[in-house]
C-alpha cells in the first residue's frame, strides 16, 4: 500500500450559485499518475486552483503528506512540494528559458534577499536549470527570451521549471490543450519518461493522453466526483458514460 | 551525453548580464560629463550652473530609486517626493538643534526615511496598478500636511538649516565644489549599487514579479515581501537624496513632498526611460534644464512643458533611452541589410566578369578593381545608409526595426493602431 501524498476531504466551492465542488472527494497516491476529466464546466480548473491555492475552498480541508495545507498560500505549498502547470502558459517573457528555470531552483536554494552577487553567474542555479531544459529537450533554446519561444516550446519550458522545484506533487493543467498531434504526442511521451518520479494530477480533454498516462481516472461532473478507477474501469462504466458522453444509461 | 554536457555548460557561461553593458557606457559617460562641468563653469555663468548640476545629480539619486520602483518592481510610486522632504526635514531638524554632524543627521535622514517606508509600504504594497498610485499619492500627501503643521519648523514657510552638515567637525560641505563631487560619487555609488542589486537574486525575482506575478508564487515567491523590501530600499534611498536637496538649498519647505514634485519625478523618469539606469539620470538632468531654460523664456513655463510631455509620451513613449535603443536597432538593421547588399552585389558582379572573354588579361584587373570600389561603398557609412535604404524601398519594412519614421508615420501609427 503506497502513502497518500494528497487528499481532499469534503471540498466544497460554489461561485454564487454555480457549484464548481460539492464534498468533494480524491486521493492521490505518491508516484501516482492520477487523471480528472469531466465535461466544460465540470469545476476541473477550479479543483486545480484549489490544490494549488491560488483558490480557497468555502469548506473543506486539502492534506498534503497528512499535513493539513488548506490555509496555506501558494508559496508557501510550492515550497512544500507542489509544481503546477497552467491551461493558458505562464512564463515570465521577457526572461531567457534559462533564467524561467533557474528562478525556480533559486526558489528552493537558499534566499533570495541577497542583494550584490550577480544571480545569472550562479553556477550551481544555472546547471540545475541547464539538466532540466534538457530533460524536455530545450536546451538549444535556453538563450532565448520565453515571451519568443512557441506554444509548444512554452509548454515543455513549464514542465522544466517544475522539474526544476523537485516537486513531489505536479499538478498540470490542460498541458495539451492548444497542441498539435505531433506536440502532444511528444508531450505525452515526456510526461510518460517522468510517470512515478513524482504524484501527477492531470486534467485533461485529450483521452488518448489520460489513457496513455493515468493509473487511475476520476470524473468530475458538476462539482462532484461520480467516479474512480482505473482507466479501463472507468471507461466501461455507465454513469460516467451517461454524464460524459452523454449517452442514456 | 557529451553533447547535452557541452550544451549546458555553454548556457551556464553565455548567462545574461544585467545591466547591459551599453547602459553602463552611457552611464560613464554622463558621469564624465557632470565630472567636467564645474571647470566649464567659470566660461557659462559661475556659480549658477554648478547649482543646477548639483540638483541634477540629487535628482538623478532620486530618480534612480524611483526606477528601482517603476523599471524593476512595475510600482508606480505617486508619493516618492514624500522621502524627498522626510530625509530633508530630518537633516534640518537635526541642524536646527545643533546636531547637524553627519553621523547623527544622515543616519537619521535615513532611519526617517525607511521608517516611513516601512509603515506606508507594508498598506501600499498590498495594492496594484492605480489603486498603488492612489494609496502612495495618499500617504505623500499626509506627509505633506504632517510638514505644513510642523509650526515648531516653520509649518507652511519652510525651515532655513542654520548650516549644511558638518563632517567630522569640519565644514567642508560649504565649499561648493566639494559638495558638488561628494554629490557626484554618491551618484556614482547608487549607480553601482543599483546595478549589483538588479542582477543579484533579490532584483531578479523583483523583475520577475513585474513580468508574471502568478508563475513567480507557483514556483514558490511570496511577491509581498519582495515589493516590501524594494520599497523601503527605494523609499531610503531617496531620503538620503533629500538630505543632500536640503544640504543644497540650506532650506526645506513641505513644497518639497508635494504631489507635483512626486509628479515630477515620474517625469524625469519616464522622460530619461524606464528599464535602464542611465536613462533616469539623463531624465533628471533634461528636466532641470528644460525647466531652468523655459522659465527664462516665459512665466508659463509649464504651459510649454505640458504639451510637450504630452507629445513625448504619445510619440517617444521609452523616452530619451527608448529612443537611442531604437536608433542603434535601426542602424545595426540598416548596417545589415546594406552589408548583405553589398555582398550579393559583388558576387553578381564576380559572377559576371567571369563570363567575360579574357581581353588580354583585362579580366583580372577589371575585376580587382570593382571589387575594390564594392569595398569603398560599404566602408563608409553613409553608402551603407543609402544601400539599406534603397533595400527598404524595394519593400522590406516588415521588420519592426525598420518601421517608416517622422512625425507624419509616427501620428498615422498611433492614429491607427
Amino acid at each position: 500500500m503506497t502513502a497518500t501524498l494528497l487528499r481532499l476531504r469534503e471540498v466544497s466551492k460554489s461561485f454564487g450559485a454555480l457549484r464548481v465542488a460539492e464534498a468533494l472527494e480524491l486521493e492521490v497516491l505518491a508516484g501516482e499518475t492520477h487523471a480528472i476529466i469531466g465535461p466544460n464546466g465540470a469545476g476541473k480548473t477550479s479543483l486545480i486552483n484549489q490544490i494549488s491555492g491560488a483558490l480557497a475552498p468555502d469548506a473543506g480541508h486539502i492534506l498534503f503528506e497528512g499535513r493539513d495545507v488548506t490555509q496555506l498560500s501558494t508559496a508557501a505549498r510550492a515550497h512544500l512540494g507542489f509544481a503546477r502547470s497552467f491551461q493558458i502558459t505562464q512564463v515570465l517573457p521577457r526572461f531567457s528559458a534559462l533564467e524561467n528555470v533557474a528562478l525556480a531552483a533559486q526558489a528552493r536554494a537558499g534566499s533570495s534577499f541577497r542583494f550584490w552577487r550577480p544571480a545569472a553567474a550562479e553556477a550551481a542555479l544555472n546547471h540545475t536549470a541547464m539538466q532540466s531544459l534538457a530533460m524536455v529537450e530545450l536546451a538549444e533554446r535556453a538563450q532565448a527570451p520565453a515571451g519568443t519561444l512557441s506554444h509548444g516550446e512554452k509548454r515543455r519550458l513549464e514542465i522544466a521549471i517544475a522539474l526544476a522545484q523537485a516537486p513531489k506533487l505536479l499538478l498540470l493543467d490542460e498541458p495539451m490543450a492548444g497542441a498539435g498531434r505531433e506536440e502532444s504526442r511528444a508531450l505525452i511521451g515526456m510526461l510518460e519518461g517522468l510517470k512515478g518520479r513524482f504524484g501527477m494530477l492531470l486534467v485533461e480533454h485529450d483521452m488518448e493522453a489520460v489513457f496513455a498516462l493515468a493509473d487511475r481516472v476520476s470524473v468530475l461532473v458538476a462539482g462532484r466526483i461520480i467516479a474512480t478507477g482505473d482507466p479501463a474501469t472507468v471507461r466501461a462504466n455507465p454513469a460516467v458514460r451517461a454524464a460524459y458522453l452523454g449517452e442514456a444509461a | 551525453m557529451r553533447q547535452a554536457r557541452r550544451v549546458i555548460s555553454a548556457g551556464a557561461s553565455a548567462a545574461v548580464a544585467w545591466p547591459v553593458s551599453f547602459d553602463a557606457r552611457m552611464a560613464v559617460f554622463y558621469f564624465v560629463l557632470i565630472a567636467v562641468l564645474p571647470l566649464l563653469a567659470p566660461r557659462l555663468g559661475g556659480g549658477y550652473l554648478l547649482i543646477i548640476g548639483e540638483r541634477a545629480v540629487i535628482f538623478a539619486i532620486a530618480a534612480l530609486s524611483l526606477e528601482l520602483l517603476i523599471g524593476a518592481g512595475g510600482l508606480v510610486s505617486f508619493g516618492h517626493a514624500a522621502f524627498l522632504g522626510i530625509g530633508a526635514y530630518a537633516g534640518g531638524i537635526a541642524a536646527s538643534h545643533g546636531l547637524g554632524i553627519l553621523s547623527i543627521a544622515l543616519p537619521a535622514a535615513l532611519a526617517a526615511a525607511a521608517a516611513f517606508a516601512l509603515a506606508t509600504g507594508a498598506i501600499a504594497v498590498r495594492t496594484r496598478g492605480v489603486y498603488f498610485i492612489m494609496i502612495t499619492l495618499a500617504f505623500a500627501q499626509m506627509a505633506f500636511f504632517i510638514a505644513t503643521s510642523l509650526a515648531p519648523y516653520g509649518g507652511d514657510d519652510g525651515l532655513t538649516w542654520p548650516t549644511r552638515t558638518t563632517v567630522f567637525g569640519a565644514r567642508i560641505l560649504k565649499n561648493e565644489t566639494v559638495f558638488y563631487y561628494v554629490g557626484l560619487a554618491l551618484l556614482i555609488l547608487t549607480y553601482v549599487c543599483l546595478g549589483h542589486l538588479l542582477g543579484s537574486r533579490f532584483g531578479r525575482v523583483l523583475r520577475g514579479l513585474k513580468d508574471n506575478d502568478t508563475r513567480m508564487q507557483a514556483i514558490g515567491f511570496t511577491p509581498y515581501l519582495y515589493r516590501l523590501a524594494a520599497y523601503v530600499i527605494a523609499g531610503t534611498l531617496c531620503g538620503a537624496a533629500g538630505f543632500l536637496l536640503g544640504n543644497q538649498a540650506e532650506f526645506v519647505s513641505p513644497a518639497y513632498m508635494h504631489w507635483q514634485r512626486s509628479g515630477e519625478l515620474i517625469i524625469m523618469v519616464l522622460l530619461g526611460g524606464s528599464g535602464t539606469l542611465y536613462g533616469p539620470m539623463f531624465g533628471a538632468l533634461v528636466f532641470l534644464l528644460l525647466e531652468e531654460a523655459l522659465s527664462h523664456l516665459t512665466e508659463h513655463w509649464k504651459v510649454v512643458l505640458g504639451p510637450a510631455l504630452v507629445l513625448m509620451a504619445l510619440f517617444a513613449s521609452g523616452g530619451i533611452a527608448g529612443a537611442i535603443a531604437g536608433w542603434r536597432q535601426r542602424r545595426g538593421a540598416l548596417a545589415r541589410l546594406a552589408s548583405a547588399r553589398a555582398r550579393s552585389a559583388r558576387r553578381h558582379l564576380a559572377a559576371g566578369l567571369a563570363r567575360l572573354p579574357s581581353w588580354h588579361g583585362l579580366r583580372q584587373p577589371l575585376r580587382t578593381y570593382a571589387a575594390s570600389c564594392l569595398d569603398w561603398l560599404a566602408a563608409r557609412t553613409p553608402a551603407r545608409w543609402r544601400a539599406g535604404k534603397r533595400a527598404l524601398r524595394r519593400g522590406l519594412q516588415g521588420s519592426p526595426a525598420l518601421r517608416p519614421r517622422g512625425l507624419r508615420a509616427s501620428i498615422a501609427r498611433w492614429w491607427q493602431p
